[in-house]
């Protein structure tokens, strides 16, 4: 029931947006979401959404599979805005029933909450989309290099991360081999209570472990066998270059970026004169 | 001086607290560069433990194992003595370091620090050799059996070992992986490595050169496949001979002499020279 999934959210594709470099994706992401909390007007948002699907169409993604992800946030979403709407009590009144009040300002600042949280998860979600684990994991180690000096072991710490990747597979598969065994012998996995079915798990999560470490032993042989740690400057085959989509993938973000910081604390009318202009009367 | 040599080696598995097991014991032989041997005996004769000790994965409790001249208990050549001999084990999937196929063949020789495109160069190389070279960029995972250990072969090549060893390397395979894999072993051995295959299997073996049995920790056998399928120390070993060496000794018995049988090949060979 595994075989074919793909592990995380990566979307296949032959796209510039999944080309791009992933140290690039990874800091451009981060900026993105600072950038989201520094959106204060109806106009920024805008402008957010429009970097967004101009990021979905270049990666040629389906609409469903970024909104899949927002599906998950989907309760702490609700709860958010509940929360909001009703806890902001200064500003107009539009409704007030026994300890109920929701003020202007409330219904405001919650579709704002909302489409903060909506966005933000949405343009996380993209980076895990366009770019595989493994990708993920190598780029992280690159990022993570200055570390080294203050002694972290940055390449154990990447090793660790693209094994785990790697024998997620493997260990989908032991954990199916293992259920039907043990359904062989007459386990019932599937029915009965919550209880019942976690308890039934224990038979195959023990047989995991176990075989898991014994895995794990013979990897270490094999990598000692293939001489791992033989010199501490370990080098590597790919080496990935910046490439030109980088630096103008990282233009169109950082451009966004500074437009957001300038409607914000310079020209903070510019953004409440097209909120007005659009909305109007809504306002 | 042959390229292994094996002096009075003794190796002591430690369980617990006084309590250990003698998995090699006073164990001396030598094997010379290009050989192919076949190192065979049953479960717990202590081949696994031989082979583990051949890179230094395991240290000489008594004795010493000298490769190419150095000490296998030597550490600051440790690292050399493990790119000279490289090993193959027995699970496929617990010997893939990488997800994809090239990274994992470049393990190796990015641990060795090698530049760049020596990298490139020898993982090309390996996976050319090995017949794998159009897989380079797909997941490891998603392989055959047989294909897997190809590319667990290409990972030691790219080391350029002088010794391949394989564990058991054929023992998780069907038939036809278990060809495709030693269609490249035999290959490589033509081309200079040398190669020791410990295997359970008796038609396996026949294919080596040189077939060295152990028995509890012990060399019971050392000889040429025929040497030893008509040993009678084999039955004692808890080996029995392959199917065409097994029907050759029956047909002796009852009076029709093919001579020495060891393969199937051996056997129509010795046939056809009955008949003529």
């Amino acid at each position: 029931m595994f075989k074919d999934v793909s592990f995380g959210q990566y979307y296949p594709a032959n796209s510039p947006v999944h080309k791009l470099d992933a140290r690039i994706k990874l800091i451009l992401t981060l900026v993105y979401i600072i950038g989201i909390f520094f959106v204060k007007s109806y106009f920024g948002f805008m402008l957010t959404a429009a970097l967004l699907l101009l990021i979905i169409f270049s990666a040629r993604l389906p609409m469903a599979s970024v909104l899949r992800s927002v599906r998950g946030i989907l309760l702490l979403v609700v709860l958010t805005a509940i929360i909001n709407l009703f806890m902001i009590k200064d500003g107009d009144v539009l409704v007030e029933w026994k300890i109920f009040v929701i003020t202007k300002n409330g219904v405001h600042t919650t579709i704002k909450m909302i489409l903060r949280l909506v966005l933000l998860i949405s343009g996380a979600s993209l980076l895990a989309l366009t770019t595989t684990p493994v990708e993920l994991a190598d780029g992280l180690e690159s990022l993570m290099k200055p570390l080294a000096l203050i002694k972290v072991p940055v390449r154990d710490i990447a090793m660790i991360m693209s094994i785990a990747l790697r024998f997620i597979p493997t260990l989908f598969d032991e954990t199916n081999k293992i259920v039907s065994a043990q359904k062989a012998r007459g386990a019932s996995l599937d029915t009965g209570n919550i209880f019942a079915r976690i308890k039934a798990l224990v038979p195959v999560l023990v047989p995991l472990f176990v075989s898991s470490f014994r895995r794990a032993d013979e990897l270490a042989f094999a990598m000692d066998a293939r001489c791992y740690n033989a010199t501490d400057k370990r080098t590597k085959m790919k080496r990935s270059k910046i490439k030109f989509s980088d630096v103008l993938a990282a233009l169109v973000v950082l451009s966004f970026f500074t437009v957001i910081l300038l409607e914000r604390y310079y020209f903070p009318s510019v953004g409440i004169n097209i909120d007005a202009m659009i909305f109007g009367g809504l306002l | 001086m042959a390229f292994i040599e094996i002096k009075g080696v003794s190796y002591v598995y430690p369980i617990r607290e006084g309590v250990s097991l003698k998995a090699v014991k006073n164990l001396s032989l030598s094997i010379e560069a290009g050989e192919f041997v076949a190192l065979t005996g049953m479960n717990g004769s202590g081949k696994s433990t031989l082979a583990k000790l051949l890179n230094g994965l395991f240290k000489p409790s008594e004795g010493e194992i000298m490769i190419d001249g150095v000490s296998t208990a030597d550490e600051d050549h440790i690292f050399d003595i493990r790119r000279k001999v490289g090993m193959v084990f027995q699970n496929p999937d617990n010997q893939t370091v990488a997800t994809l196929i090239e990274d994992d063949v470049a393990f190796g020789p990015e641990n060795l620090g090698l530049p760049r495109e020596e990298i490139v160069q020898r993982v090309n190389f390996a996976l050319e050799a090995v017949g794998m070279s159009e897989y380079r960029t797909r997941e490891a995972a998603k392989l055959s059996g047989g294909q897997k250990q190809r590319v667990a072969i290409a990972g030691v090549l790219a080391m350029r070992p002088d010794v391949l060893i394989l564990d058991e390397a054929t023992s998780m395979l069907d038939p036809a992986g278990r060809e495709e894999v030693l269609d490249v072993v035999r290959q490589l051995n033509s081309q200079g490595i040398t190669v020791i295959n410990i295997t359970h299997n008796m038609e396996e073996a026949a294919l080596a050169k040189r077939v060295i049995v152990m028995r509890k920790g012990r060399l019971a056998i050392d000889g040429t496949p025929s040497q030893v399928f008509s040993s009678s120390l084999l039955q004692a070993c808890g080996l029995t001979l392959p199917p065409a060496a097994a029907l050759a000794k029956e047909l002796k018995e009852s009076g029709v002499d093919i001579g020495a049988v060891t393969t199937e090949e051996s056997f129509a060979e010795g046939i056809c020279k009955l008949l003529k």
